[in-house]
């Protein structure tokens, strides 16, 4: 009828595989990361330059050097919930992030036997084989792969687990990428992923808006935006995970001053990758940005704290062994037999 | 990659002119968050200034680059 002839009419460039009846124009503009469950599945949107994100990890690898203590406690944390498990998991696929951390705080836990390492950047993975020597108690076989998140070059039921620690907030599509995730894995398979949060770098933000309102009179993104708690459970059950767990850590890091954070961001490979970044930093504003850091949110001690909120994600590839929760109605006993059995008196 | 130098500018003008950046900070912070634009703009210039009279120990004129991975 008349929405059917409006929508012959939208350019083909688009490229829509989607239920029309549910779409508005409104839809397809809708620039954000926004991941409301209604099945439809949205045209490309680019909110990240990928290629610029390359090039961060390329310099990320170049400036690695020994060990990151933020990078080693998340990847420890995320490890721990292997331990968790009974089960082996005997092959596993580390995507990007902080892969040599996963790698070197593995610790036989989990039962690895063959470790897939991927990364987007060809230098990463050249520096984490350099790195494979060093690792003195590996009891697994590594495989190094190039490939990007967003395209995964595995094959469907081929892995029993999936780690993502710290690689997956640099996606422009994450429900696409945990759904690959998802078909990669073999039935009764673990998705474990630590992304970071909304409030990650919050001080940063605020010191970055407040500085380039004093001095350019506007402004522009300068963080990308991140996840947020009550988004992840919601992420986990889009991508058809059984079982999703979530939960969040906040850590707070010190640094002598607020340019030490930017080099450490530079070297985890964390800097601003948005298309929409505004591609002149003016040595003014920077200035401006650092002393505003250190005098809003400097310690007595002249040093700047820094959060970094983690969301740990835990889903698992559905398997008929797996509890599920029972059909609606088929409850045999009521509460209110309950309380009779046990007394009014608990009052519980 | 060719790789600015405003982080180790900034870092050093930061010591040298730690009291105007101190006076600069504190003025924006009392003043958040009805931020304008040029709000702090006297305090601003002073550090400015402090920044161009330690130009000669900043070699503010050199540009270098990351070697890359060979």
């Amino acid at each position: 009828m008349a929405m059917g002839r409006f929508i012959r009419e939208w350019p083909k460039s688009l490229n829509l595989k989607c239920d029309r009846r549910h779409l508005t124009p409104l839809s397809i503009c809708y620039f954000s990361t926004d991941i409301g469950g209604d099945g439809i599945e949205t045209p490309r949107v680019k909110i990240f330059d990928r290629d610029l994100k390359h090039k961060h990890r390329d310099r990320a690898a170049w400036l690695m050097t020994g060990s990151d203590q933020l990078l080693d406690s998340v990847a420890d944390n995320l490890l721990d919930r292997l331990q968790d498990c009974k089960r082996n998991f005997t092959t596993a696929l580390s995507l990007g992030g902080s892969g040599e951390a996963v790698r070197r705080l593995l610790r036989g836990r989990g039962g690895i036997e063959k470790l897939i390492m991927m990364d987007m950047s060809y230098d990463m993975v050249k520096k984490l084989k350099e790195l494979e020597k060093n690792l003195t108690d590996a009891t697994f076989e590594t495989l190094y792969l190039v490939g990007d998140e967003e395209f995964l070059p595995i094959k469907e039921n081929s892995l029993e687990l999936v780690i993502s620690c710290l690689g997956l907030h640099w996606t422009n599509d994450l429900p696409g990428a945990m759904i690959q995730c998802r078909l990669a894995l073999k039935p009764d398979g673990l998705f474990l992923a630590a992304i970071l949060g909304g409030d990650t770098l919050k001080e940063l933000r605020i010191a970055c808006t407040v500085a380039q309102m004093e001095r350019e009179g506007g402004i522009s993104p300068r963080l990308s935006p991140l996840a947020q708690v009550r988004d992840a459970g919601n992420l986990l059950t889009r991508a058809g995970f059984a079982l999703p767990g979530v939960d969040v850590d906040q850590y707070t890091v010190r640094y002598k001053s607020a340019m030490e954070l930017v080099e450490h961001l530079r070297a985890m490979g964390e800097t601003n990758a948005l298309f929409h970044r505004n591609l002149i930093l003016k040595r003014d504003t920077a200035l401006a940005t650092a002393a505003i850091y250190q005098s809003m949110f400097g310690a007595e001690d002249g040093t700047v704290p820094a959060t970094f909120q983690v969301i740990y994600m835990t889903g698992w590839k559905e398997h008929p062994s797996q509890q599920k929760a029972k059909r609606r109605g088929s409850a045999t006993v009521s509460f209110e037999d309950i309380q009779k059995q046990f007394g009014s008196s608990n009052n519980q | 990659m060719k790789e600015r130098k405003t982080v180790s500018i900034v870092k050093r003008v930061l010591i040298n002119c730690a009291s105007q950046a101190q006076e600069y900070g504190k003025c924006v912070a009392e003043k958040v968050p009805e931020v304008g634009h040029d709000t702090c703009l006297k305090e601003f210039l002073a550090l400015k200034t402090c920044m161009q009279n330690s130009k000669q120990s900043l070699n503010l004129n050199k540009k270098f680059t990351i070697k890359c991975c060979s």
